[in-house]
């Protein structure tokens, strides 16, 4: 298991796309000190090494099939009238290759 | 405080049967209460909606139960033309153009949407302190917390304002506040009730409730949420049933139980000894009351399990929120669209969030996983075999939902708790196994009111809250409006 450093941290938080504020970093060290020894607890557990993950809380099989229906899909004006960056009927966003330089527009 | 907000669903529903009140006296009186909330209970309103749907009803016919009646969502349901924002700053502004399946099951249903409710930011979080409009408080003293994730939506069932309230429970975020505000709180069978619409927070543990007044009022409003929807592919296709005869019939069936853990670790009194004649009472009537030797090193695995797998899983639920498709825009100039994504999600999470993804994705990251994430998946395993075990030869598991007084608002801490005490984190039994869960009042102690609570085999939502209904007449506590104390 990688080891919990303030470098760990800043890559988790950037993997994770925010920054985090002043001071967090070290509450959040505090924090995995906790976290740690709890999942060393977890470990002493008897059996728990051996038991099946579980994904979901019980099994159950469903053999009915969607019906294959068209269904009619947002007009892209609705789809994209929450969006704080639009153009046209467009989601506007600084360009992927080209000029860097170009700005988010309302 | 209100003319008509203080009363049961089935006490409304008589009155609009009968013609002696309207469904726009009742909004009308619904928007009235909400201006008097004491407790901050409110993200957003939409009464011309609510004014204009309830203009459309004119009468109510004895079968139509829950028409006419005004109701509130937490606000991580979609709810379609009114803001939505899960009490984050992240989605401030954002507008759904759907109704969640839960929502517009009660509309279908003829219940009338009247305001949204305060909530834990996105869900996370069990003190009603965290959401971005500020603390929700406990309707029976200021100072105290009424619990969360859904403290909105309690504090307001709970003060008169409205007879029901959506929420949503992850770990016990709708039968923790029911117990700290004297209300009924139900958690149906994961996959009972269609989650489409609700904002995922951890998507293996996150079911629909709601806060009513009685148990029989709940039970109409789970047979109007109930049943298979094609928009959630985790929903069941069991039938679904008409969970209020098992209340009105009195279908209970016959074995409690409870943990000799938890009555060994219980420190208040008050509440050890409420429950302890709730047992005699139960035992009295017949019921076989069974002591169950469940494993104490399970018991303490409940917080570590739950922490991992909910911060881990609500990395990836909350990937969507970029600022991109909704929420508000990044400020500043970026010159890429990693830059801009970063800059809106620095912005718009809280610290406490960040603290709780970051967690989640560390115990994500690959070399981790088997270490962390899945080793608290295999403790679910074990936490839900030995349930299941108790199941075999038990039918309900009768606890206490809360096992102090709700905290004061100063005394809160946001660390990861280094001492976890079982007690406060038990209700989440229900989650991992997905099974049906409610809570109902028991008592008050110097004011402040504490739950019982009831879990069952999953899909046997209907005995649950049939056994509920028999507690509320061993108790004798149901339709209670909030009464300030402090």
């Amino acid at each position: 298991m990688i080891k919990v450093t303030k470098e760990i941290i800043d890559e988790c938080a950037k993997n994770l796309m925010f920054e985090l504020a002043p001071g967090q970093r070290e509450l959040i060290l505090e924090d995995f000190s906790t976290v740690m020894a709890q999942i060393d607890f977890l470990k002493s557990i008897p059996g728990v090494d051996e038991a099946e993950p579980m994904t979901f809380p019980y099994r159950e099989h469903q053999k009915i099939l969607r019906e294959d229906k068209p269904v009619r899909p947002l007009p892209s004006k609705e789809a994209i009238k929450n969006s704080p960056t639009r153009l046209g009927n467009q989601v506007k966003l600084p360009k992927v290759v080209g000029n860097k330089n170009d700005q988010v527009d309302e | 405080m209100t003319k008509w907000m203080n009363k049961s669903i089935s006490s409304l529903h008589d009155l609009l049967v009968k013609g002696k009140v309207t469904a726009s006296e009742l909004v009308e009186d619904c928007i009235q209460a909400i201006g008097k909330d004491r407790c901050n209970s409110f993200e957003a309103t939409c009464f011309d909606k609510a004014r204009e749907e309830a203009k459309k009803i004119t009468s109510v016919k004895e079968e139509e139960y829950l028409k006419g009646i005004p109701f509130l969502a937490k606000d991580n349901f979609s709810t379609r033309g009114v803001e939505t924002t899960g009490s984050s700053k992240i989605l401030e502004g954002y507008v759904p153009l759907y109704d969640a399946t839960a929502v517009s099951r009660l509309k279908r249903a003829g219940m009338i949407l009247v305001a949204k409710t305060t909530m834990d930011e996105l869900a996370m979080g069990g003190t009603g302190t965290t959401g971005h409009k500020g603390v929700t408080t406990n309707p029976y003293d200021k100072t105290r917390i009424v619990g969360g994730s859904s403290c909105g939506s309690a504090a307001a069932v709970s003060q008169g304002i409205a007879p029901l309230a959506l929420g949503s429970d992850t770990g016990d975020s709708v039968r923790k506040p029911a117990s700290y505000s004297q209300t009924v709180g139900y958690k149906a069978t994961w996959g009972r009730i269609s989650r489409f619409g609700l904002f995922p927070f951890a998507t293996s543990l996150d079911a629909v409730g709601f806060f009513t007044r009685n148990v029989k009022d709940a039970a109409y409003v789970l047979s109007a949420l109930a049943g298979h929807d094609t928009m959630d592919m985790s929903s069941s296709y069991r039938k679904k049933e008409r969970y209020q005869n098992y209340v009105l019939e009195h279908r209970t069936l016959k074995r409690v139980g409870y943990f000799k853990s938890v009555l060994e670790a219980m420190k208040d009194e008050t509440i050890k000894e409420a429950y302890l004649d709730l047992l005699h009472s139960l035992s009295e009537k017949g019921y076989e009351v069974i002591q169950y030797d469940y494993p104490e090193a399970l018991l303490d695995a409940l917080y570590p399990t739950y922490m991992i797998l909910s911060c881990a899983e609500s990395t990836s639920n909350n990937a969507n929120l970029d600022g991109i498709r909704f929420g508000p825009k990044a400020k500043g100039e970026c010159k890429t669209y990693e830059e801009y994504m970063t800059r809106a999600r620095t912005d718009g999470f809280s610290d406490m969030i960040k603290r709780r993804f970051v967690i989640g994705g560390f115990s994500l990251l690959s070399a981790n996983q088997s270490e962390m994430f899945n080793r608290a998946q295999r403790a679910r395993r074990l936490i839900v075999d030995e349930m299941n075990k108790f199941f075999d030869s038990i039918d309900y598991l009768v606890l206490p939902a809360s096992y102090d007084k709700p905290k004061k608002i100063g005394e809160l801490s946001t660390a990861w708790s280094t001492k976890p005490d079982f007690l406060d984190n038990i209700l989440t039994i229900g989650n991992f196994g997905g099974y049906p869960s409610l809570t109902l009042p028991l008592g008050v102690e110097d004011g402040l009111p504490f739950g019982i609570s009831i879990t069952g085999r999953i899909f046997e939502d209907g005995y649950v809250l049939s056994m509920g209904n028999e507690i509320e007449s061993i108790v004798k506590r149901k339709d209670i409006i909030a009464k300030e104390v402090k």
